[in-house]
């Protein structure tokens, strides 16, 4: 049991000396590394929009049903 | 604040639960369901505007050097017809809920030949684009285009379609006096057509 423990535990030790040792940095994204400036501008403020409005839309969706909501309590029987 | 749950929010329709009454839901299913659909649309004409900025940006020259000159003013013309169309929508919906439904009508099939007249000049532009040489595979300019114009002209005639379909309820007196509740969904999507279009031909014909 020991052993085989000991084992694991070396071969552990093993993978992760590799991958201290084999990788290198790839610059493999086109925008970030190969675009021009306002390539690399342009993908960073779309990609701002592209996460900000279906966050806002579905909020949007979210309060308009709650204020619906709210108006049919209200409304007398 | 009490929980937000989706349940809790649309009500369950007209449905007995024992000593509850039959209550209303507070946004119609046919609404609900049109305004996913669309914010789905959003998303999906987001992703082809920001292509277009993205694969801009990386040239230096835009349009491109060779390619024809966009029809600015006759698409100017277009996107007037198009925002007329739903002015003509907005009247007849107001008109139905006036209970006058027969001038609603009228005001809805102008809405729709407003519409039709817009594909016939858009289809009528690109077919002299095409002729000065503008086609999908000339340039990335050309791709681009006809992505983006042609992603709303298939919106637009979804649209139109649906339209179409919502005359039927103008003959079915079953549906008297409920008519805009029906048609409804149906302004909802030809408002979300007319509202990006403006944004789509200041990105792609003015700037």
């Amino acid at each position: 049991m020991k052993e085989s423990l000991k084992k694991n535990y070396y071969k552990t030790i093993g993978i992760f000396a590799l991958f201290l040792v084999l990788p290198s940095v790839l610059k493999a994204c086109a925008v970030c590394f190969s675009g021009t400036e306002e390539t690399l501008w342009a993908f960073y403020i779309t990609t701002l929009i592209l996460i900000i409005l279906p966050i806002a839309m579905i909020v949007s969706v979210v309060l308009w049903l709650y204020k619906k909501k709210s108006a049919s309590v209200n409304q007398p029987v | 604040m009490k929980c937000l749950t989706l349940q809790n929010l649309l009500v369950a329709g007209e449905v007995n639960l024992g000593n509850r009454p039959n209550r209303k839901p507070i946004v119609p299913s046919a609404v609900f369901g049109m305004v996913v659909f669309i914010v789905t649309e959003v998303m999906f004409f987001s992703g082809l505007i920001s292509a277009y900025l993205i694969i801009r940006s990386g040239l230096e020259e835009w349009p491109p050097w060779g390619q024809p000159r966009l029809p600015i003013e006759a698409t100017a013309f277009n996107t007037f017809l198009l925002v007329l169309s739903a002015f003509a929508v907005y009247r007849s919906r107001n008109l139905l809920l006036q209970h006058k439904q027969t001038k609603a009508y009228k005001f809805h099939l102008g809405a729709i030949t407003l519409g039709v007249c817009f594909l016939l000049l858009q289809g009528y532009e690109w077919i002299q684009l095409v002729k000065y040489g503008m086609t999908l595979s000339s340039s990335v300019y050309g791709a681009l285009f006809y992505l983006i114009i042609g992603a709303h002209g298939v919106h637009v005639l979804a649209a139109l379609l649906v339209m179409g379909y919502g005359i039927n309820y103008f003959y079915q007196t079953q549906h008297q006096g409920r008519i805009s509740e029906y048609l409804l969904p149906i302004h909802i999507l030809w408002y979300f057509v007319v509202g990006i279009w403006p944004l789509l031909y200041a990105l792609v014909y003015l700037v």
